[in-house]
């Protein structure tokens, strides 16, 4: 496959907009990110879950486009909160098939403009309609019946699950694209509002409007731009649609399938990965992450985190940019993670890894049934 | 016509598969309790909804009755249950829903 690279990147910062439209939006991310690039896009993948229903607007290939002045083709990709991550997937194979040698990918969702109870509702539309938001089930609620499962069958303490959002709203205090910068502690995660039980509010990511995009390159042009950061691998994998469907509730097969598929494309294992941006949608997602992703046997995920490894100066930190918990704006989420790991490889992230090489990204759809895993290297 | 969430048609047209979940009871492999409820829901919140293993399927339904008899690998018992009322004209919906034996 011909060697790809991201040489432009650019974001907004995750929060409520209210005075900005999704294509102010997207245009802020987009223009960034042409921006740092210095190349023009041949392709625009545009990754969104539910702008008809959030903001009654479709056809947001049209509409991205329009908006950066790009007359280039450009098609949205839908997978819900991993609509990002597929838009990202799909520029990268539309370059490695030779057809075009620089495109970009931009995710952009628009999420506040609906009540709390509205925007609930539209993203269960991830669900199974018919198996699982029929009777009243939420994403917070998919969730938590695989960590009700999860912490009865590896007796994993709601103290030890609380670590996770302790741990990532402390990475996120120094990111300036962040929608929280403030600390909470284990008790503040205790006391905060039960939601579906056993989550509570702090371990959910919040309901947040932000645009994220990268401009990708073929290896010709890669080499003209500074700091270009190599694409390793990008794999997706798919699951049932509805948890009850699958082989086992606390395994997300589809980040089984992808990062095998990943390490195997990029000739890597997991101990040469330096750091990971992953899907912590609920705190428990980010548990089932270090055993998916191969970093942990099942079951012994907590002891990564009872140990400091997951944590800034660990050997594997997970969300030194806080990850989706300060900001899960869906459709952008998953370039959003590139973004973060593209400004560790290229050494300029808010919370540096030293020495950082090697990042993963991990962006999942609905509760799994999408997953895509994406492998990166700088280029120092 | 009112939105509609779902086919109320194929759940009345599944009879095989009511008679399927109505053959006998089942396990709740797990569960939550729903607080903050999707549209339509609001008022029957909280509920529990819980995975439960029939036979050799799974299904995912709420589970009435007291929220403290609801736990993993309790037995249920299906149950038909008035699920919600649907848009202004409130044609009501009918469901499955499951009861802890």
């Amino acid at each position: 496959m011909r060697k790809i690279a991201v040489v432009g990147i650019g974001q907004t910062k995750s929060g409520e907009h209210w005075g900005s439209s999704l294509r102010d939006l997207a245009k802020e991310a987009g223009k960034a990110a042409l921006q740092d690039a210095g190349l023009n896009p041949q392709a625009l993948f545009v990754g969104n879950m539910s702008a008809g229903r959030f903001a009654g607007q479709e056809h947001l290939g049209a509409l991205v486009a329009d908006t950066l002045g790009l007359r280039v083709p450009s098609t949205r990709v839908e997978g819900a909160c991993a609509s990002g991550a597929l838009a990202f997937r799909k520029a990268c194979l539309a370059i490695a098939s030779g057809r075009y040698d620089v495109a970009m990918a931009l995710g952009v969702e628009k999420m506040t403009d609906l009540p709390t109870e509205e925007a609930v509702t539209s993203l269960m539309a991830a669900g199974d309609q018919e198996q699982e938001a029929s009777v009243g089930l939420t994403f917070s609620g998919v969730f938590a019946l695989i960590a009700n499962l999860y912490m009865n069958r590896y007796k994993l303490s709601r103290e030890e699950l609380a670590l996770i959002p302790v741990k990532n709203h402390k990475n996120g205090v120094n990111n300036p694209y962040a929608q929280f910068n403030f600390e909470v502690t284990v008790d503040d995660v205790l006391k905060s509002p039960l939601i579906a039980d056993p989550l509570r509010l702090l371990d959910c990511s919040p309901i947040s409007d932000g645009s994220a995009a990268v401009v990708l390159a073929s290896e010709a042009f890669a080499r003209q731009c500074k700091d270009p950061v190599w694409v390793l691998a990008s794999e997706q994998a798919t699951d049932a649609l509805a948890l009850q469907n699958r082989k086992d509730l606390c395994t997300l097969g589809s980040v089984v399938q992808a990062s095998k598929e990943a390490y195997a494309r990029a000739g890597l294992a997991p101990k040469d990965i330096d750091l990971v941006e992953a899907h912590d949608c609920f705190s428990i997602a980010e548990l089932l992450a270090y055993e998916d992703l191969g970093f942990s046997e099942k079951g012994w995920g907590k002891e990564l985190l009872i140990s400091g490894e997951v944590c800034i100066g660990g050997s594997i930190p997970f969300n030194p940019s806080g990850g989706l918990k300060l900001g899960h704006p869906v459709g952008a989420t998953g370039i959003k993670q590139i973004n973060e790991v593209v400004k560790q490889l290229r050494g300029c992230a808010a919370n540096q890894i030293r020495g950082a090489r090697t990042g993963m990204t991990q962006n999942l759809g609905g509760s799994g049934a999408t997953a895509v895993v994406s492998i990166f290297r700088g280029d120092a | 016509m009112p939105h509609r969430s779902s086919v109320p048609l194929k759940w009345r047209q599944s009879r095989r598969n009511y008679q399927k979940i109505h053959a006998g009871t089942g396990t709740i492999l797990s569960f939550t309790i729903i607080r903050t409820a999707p549209a339509g829901f609001g008022s029957c919140a909280p509920y529990a909804v819980a995975v439960i293993a029939v036979g050799n399927e799974n299904v995912t339904a709420q589970v009435v009755g007291p929220l403290e008899k609801v736990r993993i690998g309790a037995e249920v018992m299906p149950v038909f249950r008035k699920m919600f009322e649907n848009g202004a004209s409130g044609v009501i919906e009918y469901a499955t829903k499951f009861e802890v034996l």
